[in-house]
């Protein structure tokens, strides 16, 4: 009864007088718009600060200062130092490099990856798409955080092999949307018009195929951005992925929290900035969605 | 030949209150006048808290067994409180006799006979006798037992044969000439056996030959010496023990019931803030934080519960063998005198530590630490001096190493990135800093494949030997050096004192100078319990300290009560 409900409902949805569905979906982009700006500008500032780094802190992250130990945030030290009298800030600051980078360098992976198998996979058919779609299968049984501490624990910690662990799962989600996307796109008019044309295979993938899929393949990058960031941070907070004195934002909430009953600030400031970045770039990938690819927020 | 002779005045004291209690028409457990009796037969101080109420709560790491004779490291904490050994440290880390009454030493210094007290029995009524102290000894030497660490009784002749599997268990000098009478022969002469038998916690014969490794994990077939026996054990929630009844050793306990919950290091302080547990008395580092340091010493009321004294600990960088760069004694040095002690102590530890010159802690057996201040001491430019001249200038071409820590709590792992940071600052040398779990760390550690560990050493009884010979030739670590060897065998076996520490203090220069190791510092303790906690606890001993001693052994359990004070 339920799933035959579901279809009328949606039929009365777009029913709906087409000035107030027009308004309502005005006002809506709308507000996404200014959360979009958001993100873009939180994002802005990381970039910023990774790019800066050097320049607008008071001394490189690995540095000690023994003497200047277990210090609670003040005008010398804006988030306080640690145990060995590292500067918590200079710290933060330098991290949202290796967020950055993790983020960044992993989803390049993913879509160097995901895109071509996903996109031989949608067009090819056949034998290719099926070996291509059990190895998606069996790789979607892991969940993305286990399947890293799986390649962690086998390959030992270092930056390197968590971009490998992060990318290595990452182009899963791309590799199923491109080749959903191309198999629709595929028996779409233009596609068959191209065909009848006479125009090569190869042709209609680049010429084709691939503008129309790049809008969805843009959002779902960003959108693995976070993701990805996040991944390295529970990493290292688990102690396997990005060793001190390298700046990780989830190591060094890793540590504060032994210690957050009194030293507060070794966690806060790192965790702030981890929520931070989530919630710029999933902001920004939203409204990248609703800009490029109006159809997947309808 | 040198007698010893047992202090009994505890038990005449109980003996006369529970005799003058009989004599009154009044069993166990009831009170005469202001004296209450508890059901081990012990009659409780005037301002303790009634019976009823006389259960300690602590908290700490769970076990695979209770059975200090089976394995070291996976054993269950509080050996002694379900064992009786022939010899116990009382708080002056003094021996004094528990199940062996006196002994005797024969002329050439090798044969050693306990005579047991008479009465001991096991808490299922069986009698305890020499003959259950030759089966622990060898069961405990048996290679199929897996000890961990059974070069512990290496003095003990023909024990390291029959460990390596090389000559039959029933070999070693160890022979029960009848129920109460125990021959031990040591290879050499060895003044300390009596203190390495304070640690042989005697195994139940009638049960361990027929129950096996399992019988210490279940109240039904753990049989106790001891005084206190397994009342309940629920895995990954808490072990209890109850006062024995059968007891009938020197140790007669005042509480009635220890309750100790399983649970990790970082629930220690907010369980003790929240009144869950009446102390922390364990002695390693991470059980109290320097971030719970600081708020300790930032509130009146905790300060007032805590107590500080200088552990009988070691911590140092050990070096690997002939495989790694450090088979060149330059390049030991240079990181010896690359690692700024006071600055580690001064930030990572909140000043909760001393530095260390040498291995033997200040106060402890035989040491002199003042004499080695100037040994190896911080020196950036020579340190970096010394590694050009072994061939790394700059630290160009070392090798890459991975500092290795033993299962660290996160005040040791900070302390580790303080080291590589100094490393990295004074040598130019990029060191990793990894956390491996104990098990794994100890197998490599024992198989000499480390290449750089920062690692401790804590006393097991007072003797210089207890730390001087982990570092013979063949031991913890790969370093390897003749004259060592001989100077700290010779002073195993040297019977008068004064020689002894003057041998042990040449070997100990050796080691520094050579250098073997880095010394680095010797912890803090700090401990906590409730003002309800009373006993000898409260005690200062001969060393000026309040301390809570060995802890993890049980040595003070039996002497501890609950205070009225506790609502």
């Amino acid at each position: 009864m339920t799933a035959q409900a579901a279809p009328g409902t949606q039929r009365l949805a777009l029913a709906l007088p087409p000035a107030a569905a027009g308004r309502r979906a005005w006002a809506r982009r709308a507000s996404r718009n200014r959360m979009a700006l958001a993100g873009a500008a939180i994002v802005a500032i990381l970039v910023l600060l990774a790019l800066s780094a050097p320049w607008i802190t008071p001394a490189r992250y690995d540095r000690p200062d023994f003497g200047d130990a277990w210090q609670f945030p003040s005008p010398r030290h804006w988030m306080g130092t640690d145990g060995v009298g590292r500067d918590l800030y200079s710290r933060v600051v330098y991290g949202s490099r290796v967020s950055l980078l993790v983020g960044l360098t992993a989803q390049t992976i993913a879509l160097g990856v995901g895109l071509p198998l996903g996109l031989s996979a949608g067009v090819l058919g056949g034998r290719v798409d099926f070996a291509v779609m059990r190895v998606v299968d069996a790789l979607t049984a892991f969940p993305q955080l286990l399947f890293a501490l799986l390649i962690m624990v086998v390959l030992g910690s270092g930056l390197g092999n968590i971009l490998l662990a992060i990318g290595l799962h990452a182009w899963i989600p791309i590799c199923r949307l491109v080749r959903a996307q191309s198999l629709r796109e595929r028996e779409q008019e233009y596609a068959e018009a191209a065909r009848a044309q006479g125009a090569g295979r190869v042709r209609i993938v680049l010429r084709h195929i691939l503008p129309n899929l790049l809008a969805p393949v843009i959002v779902a990058v960003t959108l693995g951005i976070p993701q990805a960031i996040f991944t390295e941070a529970a990493l290292s907070f688990l102690g396997i992925g990005i060793k001190p004195p390298a700046p990780s934002w989830g190591q060094m909430v890793g540590e504060g929290v032994n210690h957050i009953r009194f030293y507060w600030h070794l966690a806060l400031f790192p965790a702030v900035m981890i929520a931070f970045t989530m919630a710029g770039f999933v902001l920004l990938g939203d409204g990248l969605r609703d800009v490029l690819d109006p159809r997947a927020s309808m | 030949m040198r007698h010893y002779d047992g202090n009994t005045g505890r038990l005449a004291r109980a003996v006369w209150l529970v005799m003058a209690g009989a004599a009154l028409g009044i069993g166990p457990g009831s009170t005469v006048g202001a004296a209450t009796v508890n059901s081990a037969g012990t009659s409780l101080p005037g301002d303790a808290a009634p019976p009823s109420a006389q259960v300690l709560t602590l908290l700490g790491r769970e076990g695979t067994y209770i059975d200090w004779s089976k394995t070291v490291q996976k054993s269950q904490w509080h050996p002694g409180l379900m064992s009786e050994p022939l010899i116990m440290q009382d708080i002056n880390a003094e021996i004094k006799p528990l199940a062996a009454e006196r002994w005797t030493i024969s002329p050439d210094g090798r044969t050693w006979t306990f005579f047991l007290r008479r009465g001991l029995q096991w808490s299922d009524g069986a009698p305890l006798t020499a003959e259950d102290f030759e089966y622990t000894l060898k069961r405990i030497a048996d290679p199929q037992t897996g000890f961990d660490v059974a070069w512990y009784f290496g003095a003990i002749k023909g024990f390291t044969e029959a460990n390596e599997g090389k000559a039959s268990v029933d070999l070693i000098g160890v022979v029960t000439a009848n129920p109460t009478t125990l021959q031990i022969t040591t290879t050499d002469p060895t003044p300390y056996l009596p203190m390495l038998l304070s640690d042989l916690y005697v195994v139940p014969k009638h049960i361990v030959s027929k129950v096996g490794d399992t019988w210490s994990t279940s109240p039904a077939t753990a049989v106790s010496a001891g005084p206190f026996k397994l009342a309940s054990w629920e895995r990954d929630r808490m072990l209890v023990y109850a006062a024995n009844p059968l007891y009938r050793g020197l140790r007669k306990p005042y509480l009635e019931r220890i309750v100790y919950k399983i649970g990790r290091d970082e629930t220690l302080f907010p369980a003790y803030l929240g009144g869950e547990i009446d102390a922390i008395p364990w002695i390693y580092e991470g059980s109290v934080s320097p971030s719970d340091i600081a708020r300790i010493q930032a509130d009146p009321r905790l300060k007032g519960e805590s107590y500080t004294w200088p552990y009988y600990q070691t911590w140092w960088i050990a070096f690997g063998g002939e495989q790694t760069a450090f088979k060149d004694p330059r390049v030991r040095r240079a990181f010896a005198m690359a690692v700024d002690r006071d600055a580690i102590i001064k930030s990572v530890w909140r000043g909760m530590a001393a530095p260390a010159y040498g291995m033997l802690p200040p106060g402890f057996h035989c040491a002199d630490p003042a004499r080695l201040k100037g040994a190896a001491p911080f020196n950036p430019e020579q340190a970096k001096r010394l590694l050009a001249e072994a061939g790394y200038p700059d630290g160009k071409g070392f090798p890459k190493y991975d500092l290795l820590l033993r299962a660290a709590s996160p005040s040791v792992q900070t302390a580790g990135e303080a080291i590589q940071a100094m490393i990295k600052q004074n040598l130019g040398i990029d060191v990793g800093v990894q956390n491996l779990e104990r098990k794994l760390f100890m197998d490599r550690l024992n198989k000499h494949e480390l290449p750089l560990v920062l690692i401790p050493w804590e006393y097991d009884y007072f003797d210089a030997s207890n730390f001087m010979n982990i570092y013979r030739t063949g031991g913890r670590h790969p370093w390897s050096n003749a004259e060592y060897d001989r100077l700290v065998n010779e002073a195993n076996s040297t019977m008068s004192e004064a020689q002894r520490c003057a041998t042990y203090r040449k070997a100990e220069d050796v080691l520094v100078r050579d250098p073997g190791a880095a010394f680095l510092w010797h912890p803090t303790v700090i401990q906590l319990w409730k003002p309800w906690v009373k006993g000898e606890i409260q005690r200062r001993n001969k060393f000026g300290i309040v301390g809570w001693q060995r802890p993890s052994k049980a040595d003070m359990l039996p002497y501890i009560y609950i205070g009225r004070e506790k609502k």
